[in-house]
């Protein structure tokens, strides 16, 4: 009987053990997938309705209008929004609901907005409030709420913090909205350094040599100008002070052109020749020269480094035609980063570091190309518009001001890293030519 | 003792079944996994967007020649096939290649507009009947494996199950699956007309892939969203999980369909960008 029993329980055993090698038939979730790979709108939807005048007897009926346009104006600049109609928008626009319990997001998202921005402002003897929310309408989330304080004046400078974070929440980086450009403007035979805001307001006259002024360079803490004048009749090497009137001149014999700002410190590189050749050399914010760079007989001009400083690119004749070549700083290896085309100049190293823009020749025109500094691979962003050269990097890697003459005479536009959104930058009388965007930094 | 050696009969006998059974697991796995039917066959998608664009269809039909030398459709039809050379052409392996950026706006459009008609009536011009068939059978198995680039015109589903499909003929899983399939490839295109992503947040990747599956119910109501493959950036994931919530309700079913739902898997890949 005990043998019996055993047997039994044995051959169940057995029995499971045989089931447990056939597993229960999982169905593989197998779906049959359909490809989109190409988005609609290359740019988010963002909703930004009419502010809330919060104040007594309407003070800030104006401001409830102005801010929101100028928030509109400073994001659509960056590239990455679009921003929606407001005759679209299924709302008061006199009794806007600003707080995530009172938005109706399904108004929102029925019209296509993934993103919203409200706003409330409060104005009180010449002192403005302002309290700014980013939504995120689907997930119907409070993502940013700040508010600001200050005078009037400033209102400006509060809608760009606010925008600030709103790009540092897409992106990580804070974007642009406190940084510059230099450029030179071409006047009566002149060409003078000119600074203006991020989207090309406010120039302002830099330079009055009353010569040619050329190869603005930023220090990267922004308040430092490194450029070549010929105000002495040969091109002599400045380093000025933003905001003090505190300038150093080079006392080399030869040109002394392209300066280049090393990251984080104040020292420099610029192509010299007072030994016969031009190379480069590192200098130090105060013009001493710190070390001989390159060593390569034949011209080496126009350093750009990589933003850890370990690397620097630079044009370089030394195969025949000007190609950019990348120097590794601590083991002085050169590597050649271009092969197509008989022309490759103006390298500029993209802040994220990752890639160099720079201007090629061909066909008979020059265009603006971004290489993979580690691949080499080359995306032409400019064609079919007349030339277009110089280019330079925003502060957080997002866009590219450059010089064209695509409208006949020569002058500065921007586009986005990938090449969209071309659009003309400064509107001045004359030619605008070399624009170098300065770091994103407030100079005090 | 007796006991015992029945025991090691017993202990025999399971090592035997076992023994089988094993075999018969193997084979069965083995023959499971050469015979499994991988995806349904291409032709089936194929056809589809083929119904939703009748002008891709003219000209399989013999009779209509004279379409293919009017000016207007010379340029349109082209256009993808260039395209896809282009994309072929990059993926060769070269130590520098060469990509063309996108450009939404360009300032001399007209005269880029113009070059870029004449390059392409030169190339219709010089390219034979046959060759246009060969860019259709090209622009056929495009579709197959990915969306129209180019926005179609939406066909509404009731006009999509009474029109005839054309091109390959009758597909094996017969007309309702055909209709289905009809139907997703719709839910797709109206998905895609609701994906907004710029450029810049792919951060110049191409490799991002999300995978998204959902149920359409027959009033076009969308259920049970849920992400089966994520890409590690969550803007890209952010922006297909919106477009498909911005689509809902999609087209409902179409009036021959009975399911109880329709189950849809989308593959949103930045591959358009660049």
């Amino acid at each position: 009987m005990v043998t019996g029993m055993n047997l039994f329980s044995r051959i169940v055993v057995a029995g499971v053990m045989i089931l447990m090698l056939f597993p229960p038939q999982i169905k593989a979730t197998e779906y049959d997938y359909i490809d989109i790979s190409n988005p609609f709108l290359r740019k988010i939807p963002l909703a930004i309705p009419w502010f809330k005048d919060m104040s007594e007897a309407n003070a800030g009926s104006i401001l409830s209008v102005q801010l929101p346009d100028t928030l509109s104006e400073t994001l659509a600049f960056t590239g990455y929004f679009k921003m929606l109609d407001r005759k679209s928008f299924l709302m008061d626009p006199k009794n806007p609901d600003i707080i995530a319990t009172h938005i109706n997001f399904r108004n929102w998202t029925a019209i296509g907005a993934e993103l919203l921005i409200t706003g409330g402002v409060w104005v009180t003897d010449g002192q403005m409030e302002t309290e700014l929310r980013l939504f995120d309408t689907f997930k119907e989330k409070l993502i940013i709420g700040k508010r600001y304080k200050g005078s009037i004046e400033n209102t400006q400078g509060m809608i760009r913090r606010f925008c600030g974070e709103v790009m540092h929440h897409l992106t990580g980086h804070r974007g642009f909205f406190n940084s510059q450009i230099a450029f030179l403007s071409h006047r009566e035979g002149n060409k003078e350094i000119f600074i203006c805001d991020y989207d090309g307001s406010r120039p302002t006259r830099f330079t009055r040599h009353n010569s040619i002024t050329l190869f603005p360079s930023w220090s990267s803490d922004g308040s430092w100008l490194a450029y070549t004048s010929y105000a002495k009749g040969k091109p002599n090497l400045y380093i000025r002070n933003i905001k003090e009137n505190d300038v150093t001149t080079l006392s080399r014999k030869g040109i002394q052109i392209t300066p280049s700002w090393f990251p984080g410190k104040f020292e420099l590189a610029a192509t010299l020749s007072f030994s016969g050749d031009q190379e480069i050399y590192l200098l130090t914010g105060g013009g001493k020269i710190i070390k001989r760079l390159t060593t390569s007989r034949g011209i080496d001009v126009e350093p750009t480094w990589s933003p850890d400083g370990k690397q620097m690119a630079f044009v370089s004749k030394r195969s025949g035609t000007p190609q950019i070549y990348i120097q590794n700083i601590a083991s002085g290896r050169v590597r050649r980063l271009t092969f197509e085309g008989r022309y490759n100049t103006q390298p500029d190293w993209s802040p994220k570091g990752d890639k160099i823009a720079y201007s090629a020749m061909a066909g008979g025109n020059i265009n603006i190309y971004t290489i993979d500094v580690d691949e080499g691979q080359f995306s032409q962003l400019t064609e079919n518009q007349g030339d277009n050269e110089a280019p330079s990097w925003s502060p957080d890697g997002s866009l590219i001001a450059f010089t064209s003459n695509r409208e006949g005479r020569s002058r500065i536009y921007v586009m986005t890293a990938f090449g969209t959104d071309q659009r003309r930058l400064i509107f001045l009388p004359g030619e605008q030519t070399n624009p170098k965007w300065s770091p994103n930094v407030i100079v005090k | 003792m007796i006991g015992h050696s029945a025991e090691q009969k017993l202990l025999m006998l399971a090592f035997t079944v076992s023994l089988i059974c094993h075999i018969a697991l193997f084979s069965i796995l083995i023959y499971a996994q050469t015979h499994r039917p991988k995806q349904r066959p291409a032709p089936e998608v194929m056809n589809v967007s083929l119904v939703s664009m009748p002008e891709y269809v003219a000209p399989s039909q013999p009779a209509k020649k004279a379409t293919i030398s009017s000016p207007s459709k010379k340029t349109g039809k082209p256009a993808p096939v260039k395209k896809k050379a282009a994309v072929l052409k990059k993926t060769a392996p070269k130590a520098a290649k060469k990509k063309t950026s996108l450009k939404k706006k360009t300032f001399r459009s007209e005269k880029v507009k113009k070059n870029t008609l004449k390059k392409l009536e030169q190339k219709v011009e010089t390219s034979a009947s046959d060759r246009i068939s060969k860019a259709i059978d090209q622009i056929k198995s495009k579709v197959s494996r990915e969306k129209p680039e180019k926005p179609i015109q939406p066909s509404t589903p009731k006009k999509v199950a009474t029109g005839t499909p054309r091109g390959t003929g009758q597909v094996s899983g017969g007309k309702l699956v055909e209709i289905i399939d009809i139907y997703r490839v719709e839910i797709a295109y109206q998905v895609q007309r609701n994906w907004a992503f710029p450029d810049q947040l792919a951060e110049g990747r191409s490799d991002l892939q999300t995978l998204l599956v959902f149920k359409v119910m027959p009033n076009g109501e969308i259920k049970d969203l849920f992400f089966t493959d994520r890409s590690g950036n969550s803007h890209f994931d952010e922006s297909a999980f919106r477009a498909v919530m911005k689509a809902n309700p999609v087209d409902p079913h179409p009036k021959s369909v009975s399911e109880p739902y329709v189950q849809m898997g989308l593959r949103f890949t930045p591959e358009g960008i660049q």
